[in-house]
This record gives structure tokens, C-alpha cells and sequence, in this order.
């Protein structure tokens, strides 16, 4: 399988759907689920062989365009496809063929963060995922998703110029554009040009990596956006650029100063969010500064990736929880309340995976991220992670009080898909392939 | 066998989350018997001849990559013996209880799968994960109250105990680079006293040592009581087995005393200890809720076993032991009672009930065996622990300790009481109920069956205790079945009972030569002097309010409560969580001060660093 | 020649970011985001020139010509910058049927 054919697929479909209006959904969810396949079939050959390099357009790096699949990216890539698959069943049905052009591009674009090794298509794909996401936002139509969507686009405009800025500088000096080739030769950079590139990459991606104080747009745009695409965002392209952060950071600069740098922009990150979604009384809000939270523990791992194997294990395991439960509870949070016996199973399994208890993904996250930390010595992360813990034990267990047992109006296919959404976190907590892949990268991200 | 187990309890769960209630409970009850068995077989690795089935020490079950390693110890046996009984009987007395299955069994299930991981751990991550899990299935269960003080103050505090757990296995884990329980060795420097505190305090909230309670009357007093029969008899002590892996068996108790060489930090679990235990059975005093008696009840109960691992001698820690085990029966016969009760009459209020136990004589039999054992009647299991534990504390010359456990001994009778009094006896106000389903009296006498044996043989229990103690490096107590040998006086069946007689046998005549009328409920007794309450047709009779005057006296100094200082903690969280949201201004033009701040400061570090 | 370059791409991205920062109305804003695009485009023009190089065009004389790179990712960045200036442009038409203004005062907050 090429994984080319991850990124060609969503895109082609992508635009060829408006030509059968009314078989647009479908023809998507054909696509999606084709892509999913790819993508398992993709994550099985790296979990076997590792890290797949593959040429585009017949140019060898690093003056070609190539594609840099490492395990993470293999288990992102699967994650983002299959889960947008499963979301667009619980939303498909209220569709309509835009919005499944807009969904294929996000998902499109997602997809290609995660597995391109070029810094320049990362930006090509990161404003493919950016445009798609604010018309998706914006899909609901009214004051607010409009309002939301401005805002995303604002702040991610600006990042997107931020990036791109970022890679003029690293051209300007290293005359490529390739990851790997660029992070062999960082070092004969000139190093006032290099640090304005770190900070100005850090920045641009920080703001679709909604991390502190880059994020302003995050509760707005939540809150303004349908469930689905509220999910979407926050297993799609957040997660992406999350990892974009993670492979620029670990492959690129995996510094001394960076780390600190990062780890204190993770922990700040986690107690903002955290703090702030305490007396948030709007649920889609509550959750967005939930997921600004969880951001900053991820990036908090990405810190301690740089020299702690074990925080590379809870990338992994953080990132597949954040994406499962939170993706549940958004679509969840489209109507006020858990009547049904599935919806009830969703809430609390999406409460309890994201409050990182066992045998859910999000406690091996946690447990790998303090085993980390503690290794590093760092008992101060230590307790603020704690600390942000038990805020966020405290407003989910207010949400679950609230929201559990009301009436509510979600179909049946609707409601399954979330339960399975919710479920993910619960099998990739028991099953070991999580923690193979990530022993996989143990040295260096890239596996170069 | 161990693994059979572990996996025959989870697929139950997971089928009883779909059958029918009744179904539910015989599953529920039937998985229970295969661990009763085992405890039976395991009892041999122990010197006890009872069954061999084939044991095994210990297994590993893969998950996510890394393998959970469980094994059978001594300690983990011993308190397997207190809490896996308790199962089928809570699930037969369930089997009427429940009107329909709502998902009490599959987490019941779940909880009781995670207590075996817990005490059967071998290495601080299966702990830890199993602890864990037992926190989010007894949630679950208290969430089946739907009271938001309950549920939000169990969340928040099980996740406090959770991550204080999770801090001090971090330390240790730093010190020894293993999770090993067999090979960690605590350092006696800052870090380690850190860890040991924290995990103290840690499984403190779990076992309900004030002031780490606020929880407990809350979620005792709000969930059902089958469920709080399990949780305040079986759950609670899994803290009390942590407190006793980390003081003996990792020798925490030792790190502490060489590390503060002046003060004694035992002394100090003592004393909160016994502060538990009298604090708790004042505030029991003034409890008209039933349920919320037995909560303050159990707090100071459980007091006593803190007070025995904070003495730490071999007298008091086998006192604390015998005394887990009487309150694992005793409370959760007292709880299962209390649902009986109101699934007959409705009412948990002792001014509303009254004379339930002429139409109920088993329950009130169950009942009243039970709180013969709370309140420590000689001759009862109940005595002879807090015997071991009170002369302990005169052994150790604790002066402070010892009085205000006596004090908490004598008040302990006058709250239970009330229970036997305002409940059961009194004025039949319900002459029209019937007993209580013959399930629920049947799990009720089971119950009370260890209680009945271990009053006669107090000295089995030592067997029981003994490689568990050893375990923990503490020696034990020489004994036969009747008698416990002490330094001070030794505990002998026997004589308590021929004591007991002596003391009894005019009592009795004293009582039966008396003349008896019976009295109207109003009578005047009251003096001439009308209760406000009067109008109201509540009676003021031991049911309500008996302890008036000490309430008056007492009552303000407990007055606002220990959950009101944690709920201020909370307001204050709020305060700072709508202070850190006002950041998100709304305004875009905000968020791009922000992002250009933001590269500029990450600029200056790169700089300046 | 190119000090100039460098100057002119300083003052358009500054200006675009004092025009996001300070400007009230939403069409504005996003000129200003336009403005700060062409700012970076210049930049990477910048960058890939070389003072007297010629195009990058194969016709024998090849001896000193211009990075062709960052021209096409000029180009590609071009290419973004219009289709999310046209994205904007809808969204604002949209924002002002509901809003009935470009103006943004109150909203979501907090």
C-alpha cells in the first residue's frame, strides 16, 4: 500500500463529490472507510517492518517530496482515519454533500501532517486542514459557529503565516525543505536564525495545537461548532498538529533549551485549561477547555519525549485517549443529556477514559507521563499534573451528575457510533499494540 | 486458580450487565463461591488444613503490553478472608432487594474483582491499576444515588487518594527503580517520609480517618445499601490493608521513626486515630438518619485500626486486625439490616420507625448481635479485639490515646443504642409489615456467623492473622483457641464468660422480680413538661433526640463540619477557574496580542538562556 | 538591494499584525492578514534571489540563476492565500446577514 494513497483518496473523492449531489455522503463513507482500510493495512506493515519511507514524483531526497511514516505517525494516521470514519456514520445521516467535501479535506489534509516528511507540504496541508476546518465550523450556520469560525480563522491565518515564516528562515540557511535532512544539519545553522525559526514554527502550530497562549480561538470555535465537527477538530487536526509539534521538536530541535522551553508551555497550558473549564457552565465550552488541558499534558510528554522513553509511550497512549473520549463526549454534547442505555455507556466510559482511569488508554498515559517525570525529577509536574487532575475529576463529575439519565434525541446509529468511539480508549488500553509501536521509536522520533 | 478467578468475575460482569435481576444475583452469587473456595485452599499454604485444590502462588496477566503479577500472601490472604465473605451474602440479600437490574451487579462484580487484584498484588503498578478500578466501579455505584454531594465529593476524593497513592509509588519508585513490592526498600530520607506520608494519607481517605472523611456520610448515607454494606465493610479496609503494606511489610513505620528521631509519627497516626474514633461517635450521637448513624459509626470504628497500626506493637496490630474483621461482618450486617428495614417501611429517620422488630424478630436478632459486637459487650468478638487494643495503649503508655478510646468504647453503645431502641423496639408503629424476605435474613445470619465463632475461639483469629504478621515482621501474641496470652491480662474466654454470668444472673433476677406495666407511648414520663415536637406527634423517646442535652452541649463545636473547609477550598478553586477564564477575552484582536506576546517572550528565552 | 527587500517585508508584517491587533472591523482584519501574506511572500522571494541571477530557465546559459524553490512555494502559498481570502470573504458576508454589522463588539467569551 502506498501511503500516498491516504492523502490522494479523501482529496480526489473530496472533489468529485459535488458532481453526484445526492450520493455525496455515501460516496465519502466509501471513501473514509476505504482510507481506514489503507491506513490499518499501512500501521501493520510499519508495526512489522517500521518506519516506511516513500518517494513521491520519482525524486530521491532531499530534493524530491517524500513521505516519513515512523510509528507514531502509522498509529496517528490510523487513528484519524478510522475515527473520522466512525464519526461521520454518527453525523452522516444530517450531511449534506458539502459538508462531506469538507470533512474528506480535513480529514484529507489531517492525514498528511501526520505522515508527509517535508516541511513545506506539512504547511501545504496544514492550511488544506485549516480552510477545511473553518467552513466546517461554520457549517451550522448561525451567529455563533460563525463567530467561532471567524475567530479559528483569524488566529489560524496568523499561525499559518507564523509556519511559513519559520520555513523561509530554515531554507534561507539549509536550502531544504526535507525533515530529516534539515535535522542533520541543524547544527550548521546560524543560530539567531535558528532560534527565531523555532519560535516562529513553535507559534504557528501551537495555534491549531491549541496550546497556551496560542488557543483563544479553541472554546469559541467548540462552542460554535456542530458535535461532529467538534469531534472531528479534536481528533483530526489538532491532533496532527500536535504531532507536528512532536516531530519538529524531537527530530528537528530535540534541545536542551527547547525542553524546557516546552515543558513549561505544557504545564501552563494544562492548569489554564483545566482551571478554566471548572465553572464553565456551557458543556461544548467545558469540553474545549478540557481538551486545552489535555493538550498541554500532551505536550508536557513531547517535552519529556526529548529524553525520557517512557513520555514517548504516553504520546502515544495520551494521544489515543484524548482523541476517543473527547471525540464521544462531543458528539454526546449535541443534545443535553444521556437517556438511552448507549448513551449512558458512552458518557461514562468517554469520563472515566479521559480522567485516565485503568484499564482505559488515558491511565497508561498518565502513568508513563509521571514515570517520566519522576525519572526526570520533576516532582513540582508531578504535583500540578495531579493537581489539574482532581479539577478535572471535579467538573466531569458535575457533568456526569448533570447531564446523565435526561432525555435526549440522537438516532440509533448515532448513539452506537459514539459508544464505539468511547470504546476505542477501552481497547487500546488492553491491547499491547500501543506499547510495541511506541518501544519502536524509543530513539529518536524519526527513526531515521 | 487465581487467574480463573479474576477472569470468571469479569465475564459475570459482563453478563450481568445484560440478564435479568434475579439471573444477575445467582451469577453474581455463583462466581463468588469459586474465590470462597480458593480462600479455603490458599488457607493451606498457611498451615491451615483444609482443602487442597492445587495453589499456586502467584501469575501474570498481560495487558497493554506490560504484565499485571499478582500472588497470594499472607497479608492479602488474611484480608481476602474479611472481604471476599461478605460478597454472596450482600448478593443474596440483593437477590429481593433490587426491583429491576440497573447495573448494581456489574460493577458489584467489577469491585470485587478489583479488591481481590488489590490485596493480591504484587508490584505497585497492579496495586495501583486495581486500586484504580475499584475507585471507578464503587463510583459507579455510589453514582446509582444520583445525589450530587455524594457523587461529586466520592469522585473528587477517590481521585485525591488516587493521585497521593500515585505520588508516594512515584517516589518509591524513583528510590528502588523497581515496583516490586518484594524489592523495594523505602530510603529513611525527606523523599521517602514524602512517600510514605502520602500514601498514608492516601489510603486514609479510602478508610475514612478523619478528617479525610468528609466524604463517607455523604456517600454512606445516599447509596444502597447493599452496595454500602460492601463499601464500609469491605472496601474500606483495603485502605487499612495499604496502611499495613507500607508500615510493616515495606517497614514504613521504621523509616519514619529513624527519620524524625524526636517525635514519634506513629503516635500521630494513633491520635488521629483516636480522635476518629471519639469525634465520630459524638457527632453518631446526634444522627437522626439511620444510615448516617452507622457512617459516623463506621468512621469511628475503622478509628480503632489506625489507633493499632499507629501503637504498632504486636498486642495492638493483632487488636487492629481482629478488629478490621469484626467491622467487615458487623457493619455490613448493620447496613444490610438497615436496607431491610426500609425496603419494608420506607423510612431510613429513627423518629419515624419504631417497634419494626416486632414484626421483623430475625432482622432485629441479626441487628442486635451485630451491635453487640459494635459496642464491644463482652463475650462478643467485639470485645476481644478492642480488649487487645485498649491494652495495648495502656502497654504503650499512651496516655492520651487510651482514655479517649474508652470514652469512644461507652459512647459507641449509647449511639447503637438508639438503633435497637428508636428502630426495633419502642412504639409499633408498623404493626402491619411483614419480616423481611427470608433471602435478605439469610445473608444476615451468615454474616453474623463468623462474629459467633470467633467469640468463642478468639484465638483462631491469631492463627488467621499469624503469617500475616510475621509478614510485617511483627511477632505474634501466644495463644490457644480461648485465650490470648498478653502481658498486661490476657484475654480468656472463659473467664469473660463466667464473668459475664456473675454479672448477669442478678440482673436477671432483678429483673424478674420487678413488677412490668406497660406504659403509653405519651405518658408522663415526660414531667409535665411538653415537647415542642409534641404537636407534631413526633414522639421524644429514644428515637428522637434522646440525647438532647448533649447535643446542646456538643453540637455547636461540630458545627460547621469538616466538608464545609473543603467546600471552601472548592469556592476558592472556582474563584481562581472564573479568573483564569476571563484570559479569553472574546476578541480576536486579544488573541493575536496573545500569539505575538507569545513569539516575542519565546524569542527573548531563546536569547536570554 | 536586498537590505531593502528585507526592510519592506518587516514593515508589511508588522503592519498587518497591528492591523489584526487593533482593527475592530472583521474586513479590515483581514486585509491586514492579506497584507502580512504578501509580507511573507516577499520574503521567500527574497530569500531564493541571488542579485544578477536569471531565471531559472534551461537555455544554455546557466552559469547564475535565481533559487527556483522558493518561487513555487511562493506560488503554492499564493494559491492558499487566495482560496482562504475567499473562504473569509463568504464568512464575513454570512457573519453580516446574521450580525447585520462588520463590527465586532460582543460575543463569546470566557
Amino acid at each position: 500500500m502506498h501511503p500516498v494513497l491516504l492523502i490522494a483518496i479523501p482529496l480526489l473523492v473530496a472533489f468529485i463529490i459535488p458532481l453526484f449531489k445526492k450520493y455525496g455522503p455515501s460516496i465519502a463513507l466509501g471513501a473514509l472507510a476505504l482510507n481506514t482500510g489503507i491506513s490499518i493495512a499501512l500501521f501493520s506493515v510499519v508495526y512489522s517492518t517500521g518506519t516506511v519511507h516513500e518517494i513521491i514524483a520519482g525524486f530521491a531526497p532531499p530534493i524530491g517530496i517524500f513521505l516519513a511514516v515512523d510509528s507514531l505517525s502509522a498509529l496517528l494516521a490510523m487513528i484519524i482515519n478510522l475515527f473520522a470514519l466512525i464519526n461521520f456514520m454518527a453525523i452522516g445521516k444530517a450531511s449534506e454533500y458539502k459538508f462531506s467535501m469538507l470533512y474528506l479535506l480535513a480529514v484529507a489534509g489531517s492525514t498528511g501532517i501526520v505522515i508527509t516528511g517535508d516541511i513545506f507540504n506539512m504547511f501545504v496541508f496544514f492550511e488544506i486542514t485549516a480552510v477545511a476546518s473553518y467552513a466546517l465550523v461554520a457549517s451550522r450556520k448561525d451567529k455563533k459557529s460563525m463567530e467561532g469560525a471567524i475567530k479559528y480563522m483569524i488566529l489560524g491565518s496568523l499561525g499559518s503565516i507564523f509556519i511559513l515564516i519559520g520555513i523561509a528562515l530554515i531554507y534561507s540557511q539549509l536550502k531544504s525543505l526535507n525533515i530529516y535532512d534539515i535535522a542533520s544539519r541543524i547544527s550548521t545553522m546560524d543560530a539567531k536564525i535558528k532560534w527565531a525559526s523555532v519560535a516562529m514554527l513553535l507559534t504557528g502550530i501551537g495555534v491549531e495545537a491549541e496550546i497556551f497562549p496560542l488557543n483563544g480561538w479553541v472554546p469559541d470555535a467548540y462552542q460554535g461548532a456542530s458535535g461532529g465537527v467538534a469531534s472531528l477538530l479534536s481528533f483530526g487536526p489538532s491532533k496532527a498538529a500536535i504531532y507536528a509539534i512532536a516531530r519538529i521538536m524531537l527530530v528537528i530541535f530535540p534541545l536542551q533549551k527547547v525542553y524546557y522551553l516546552v515543558l513549561t508551555i505544557g504545564v501552563i497550558t494544562l492548569l489554564i485549561g483545566e482551571l478554566a473549564a471548572l465553572k464553565q457552565e456551557n458543556v461544548k465550552r467545558m469540553l474545549a477547555y478540557s481538551s486545552i488541558g489535555q493538550m498541554g499534558l500532551i505536550t508536557i510528554a513531547i517535552a519529556m519525549g526529548m529524553n525520557e522513553k517512557n513520555a514517548i509511550l504516553a504520546i502515544f497512549f495520551l494521544m489515543v485517549s484524548h482523541a476517543s473520549s473527547k471525540a464521544s463526549l462531543f458528539l454526546l454534547s449535541d443534545s443535553s443529556g444521556m437517556g438511552s442505555a448507549a448513551t449512558k455507556y458512552t458518557g461514562i466510559v468517554s469520563v472515566l477514559g479521559i480522567v485516565g482511569m485503568p484499564p482505559f488508554a488515558g491511565f497508561w498515559g498518565k502513568w508513563y507521563l509521571l514515570m517520566a517525570a519522576i525519572n526526570g525529577n520533576m516532582l513540582w509536574v508531578i504535583v500540578l499534573i495531579f493537581f489539574s487532575g482532581i479539577v478535572e475529576a471535579a467538573y466531569f463529575a458535575r457533568y456526569l451528575h448533570r447531564y446523565y439519565g435526561n432525555e435526549e434525541s440522537f438516532s440509533r446509529l448515532t448513539k452506537y457510533s459514539m459508544a464505539v468511539l468511547a470504546t476505542m480508549s477501552l481497547i487500546f488500553g488492553l491491547l499491547p499494540l500501543i506499547y510495541e509501536m511506541g518501544l519502536k521509536t524509543l530513539f529518536g522520533m524519526g527513526g531515521v | 486458580m487465581l487467574d480463573i478467578i479474576l477472569a470468571e468475575i469479569l465475564v459475570a460482569a459482563i453478563i450481568t450487565f445484560f440478564v435479568g435481576r434475579k439471573l444477575a444475583a445467582i451469577i453474581a452469587m455463583a462466581v463468588s463461591i469459586l474465590p470462597l473456595i480458593a480462600l479455603l485452599d490458599w488457607a493451606s499454604l498457611y498451615g491451615f488444613n483444609i482443602i487442597h485444590l492445587g495453589i499456586e502462588k502467584s501469575i501474570s496477566i498481560p495487558i497493554a503490553g506490560v504484565s499485571l503479577n499478582l500472588a497470594i500472601t499472607p497479608l492479602g490472604w488474611f484480608f481476602a478472608l474479611m472481604i471476599i465473605p461478605l460478597f454472596p451474602a450482600i448478593m443474596l440479600f440483593s437477590y429481593s432487594f433490587y426491583k429491576k437490574n440497573d447495573g448494581f451487579y456489574p460493577f458489584m462484580l467489577l469491585a470485587l474483582l478489583s479488591s481481590i487484584g488489590i490485596i493480591m498484588a504484587k508490584d505497585m503498578l497492579t496495586f495501583f491499576l486495581f486500586w484504580e478500578m475499584m475507585s471507578w466501579s464503587s463510583f459507579l455505584l455510589v453514582y446509582r444515588s444520583r445525589d450530587k454531594e455524594a457523587v461529586m465529593s466520592y469522585f473528587i476524593f477517590s481521585s485525591l487518594s488516587a493521585f497521593l497513592i500515585f505520588l508516594g509509588i512515584l517516589i518509591i519508585y524513583q528510590q528502588n527503580a523497581s515496583l516490586l513490592l518484594s524489592s523495594i526498600n523505602i530510603e529513611s530520607n525527606a523523599y521517602g517520609v514524602v512517600a510514605i506520608i502520602s500514601l498514608i494519607a492516601g489510603f486514609a481517605i479510602k478508610s475514612v480517618l478523619m478528617p479525610l472523611h468528609a466524604w463517607a456520610p455523604y456517600v454512606y448515607s445516599k447509596s444502597d445499601e447493599p452496595f454500602v454494606a460492601f463499601l464500609a465493610g469491605g472496601l474500606s479496609k483495603l485502605g487499612y490493608y495499604g496502611m499495613f503494606l507500607i508500615l510493616f511489610i515495606l517497614a514504613g513505620a521504621k523509616v519514619l521513626e529513624t527519620y524524625f528521631t524526636n517525635l514519634s509519627p506513629n503516635y500521630i497516626l494513633a491520635v488521629f486515630g483516636a480522635l476518629s474514633a471519639f469525634i465520630a461517635t459524638l457527632i453518631a450521637f446526634m444522627q437522626d438518619d439511620m444510615r448516617k448513624l452507622l457512617a459516623y459509626s463506621s468512621i469511628g470504628q475503622l478509628g480503632y485500626i489506625a489507633i493499632g497500626f499507629g501503637i504498632g506493637t504486636p498486642l495492638a496490630v493483632s487488636g487492629a486486625l481482629f478488629q478490621a474483621f469484626n467491622h467487615a461482618f458487623f457493619k455490613a450486617v448493620l447496613f444490610l439490616a438497615a436496607g431491610a428495614v426500609a425496603y419494608r417501611t420506607g423510612k431510613w429517620k429513627i423518629s419515624e420507625l419504631g417497634g419494626v422488630g416486632y414484626r421483623m424478630p430475625f432482622t432485629f436478632m441479626a441487628t442486635l448481635f451485630a451491635i453487640f459486637t459494635l459496642a464491644a459487650i463482652p463475650i462478643t468478638s467485639g470485645f476481644a479485639a478492642k480488649w487487645l487494643l485498649y491494652e495495648s495503649a495502656i502497654d504503650a503508655k499512651y496516655i492520651f490515646v487510651a482514655p479517649i478510646m474508652l470514652i469512644a468504647g461507652v459512647g459507641a453503645f449509647l449511639y447503637s443504642f438508639r438503633i435497637l431502641y428508636g428502630v426495633f423496639l419502642g412504639e409499633n408503629r408498623y404493626p402491619n409489615i411483614k419480616e423481611a424476605p427470608k433471602s435478605m435474613v439469610a445473608a444476615m445470619f451468615i454474616l453474623v456467623m463468623p462474629l459467633l465463632i470467633f467469640l468463642i475461639f478468639p484465638g483462631y483469629m491469631l492463627d488467621m492473622m499469624h503469617d500475616a504478621l510475621i509478614s510485617g515482621n511483627i511477632a505474634t501474641l501466644n495463644h490457644n483457641a480461648f485465650v490470648i496470652e498478653t502481658s498486661l491480662a490476657s484475654y480468656n474466654t472463659i473467664a469473660v464468660i463466667v464473668a459475664l454470668m456473675i454479672a448477669l444472673i442478678p440482673a436477671i433476677l432483678i429483673y424478674k422480680t420487678r413488677k412490668h406495666r406497660v406504659v403509653d407511648f405519651m405518658d408522663n414520663y415526660l414531667a409535665g413538661e411538653l415537647p415542642e415536637l409534641y404537636d407534631n406527634k413526633i414522639s421524644m423517646h429514644a428515637a428522637s433526640r434522646f440525647y438532647k442535652p448533649i447535643e446542646e452541649i456538643i453540637g455547636p463545636y461540630f458545627e460547621p463540619g469538616t466538608m464545609s473547609y473543603y467546600m471552601a477550598i472548592y469556592r476558592g478553586l472556582k474563584a481562581i477557574s472564573d479568573a483564569v477564564r476571563k484570559i479569553y477575552t472574546g476578541k480576536a484582536g486579544d488573541y493575536a496580542i496573545y500569539v505575538t506576546l507569545f513569539l516575542l517572550i519565546i524569542m527573548g528565552w531563546f536569547i536570554w538562556m | 538591494m536586498i537590505w531593502a527587500m528585507y526592510f519592506a517585508v518587516a514593515v508589511l508584517l508588522t503592519a498587518g499584525l497591528y492591523g489584526v491587533i487593533t482593527k475592530k472591523n472583521l474586513m479590515k482584519v483581514f486585509i491586514s492578514l492579506s497584507i502580512m501574506e504578501t509580507g511573507v511572500n516577499l520574503l521567500l522571494i527574497t530569500i531564493g534571489y541571488i542579485p544578477g541571477g536569471t531565471a531559472p530557465i534551461e537555455n544554455g546559459n546557466f552559469a547564475k540563476y535565481v533559487d527556483p524553490v522558493p518561487q513555487a512555494l511562493v506560488l503554492t502559498a499564493i494559491v492558499i492565500g487566495v482560496s482562504v481570502t475567499a473562504l473569509a470573504l463568504s464568512l464575513l458576508i454570512m457573519y453580516h446577514s446574521k450580525a447585520g454589522t462588520l463590527e465586532y463588539k460582543e460575543g463569546m467569551k470566557w
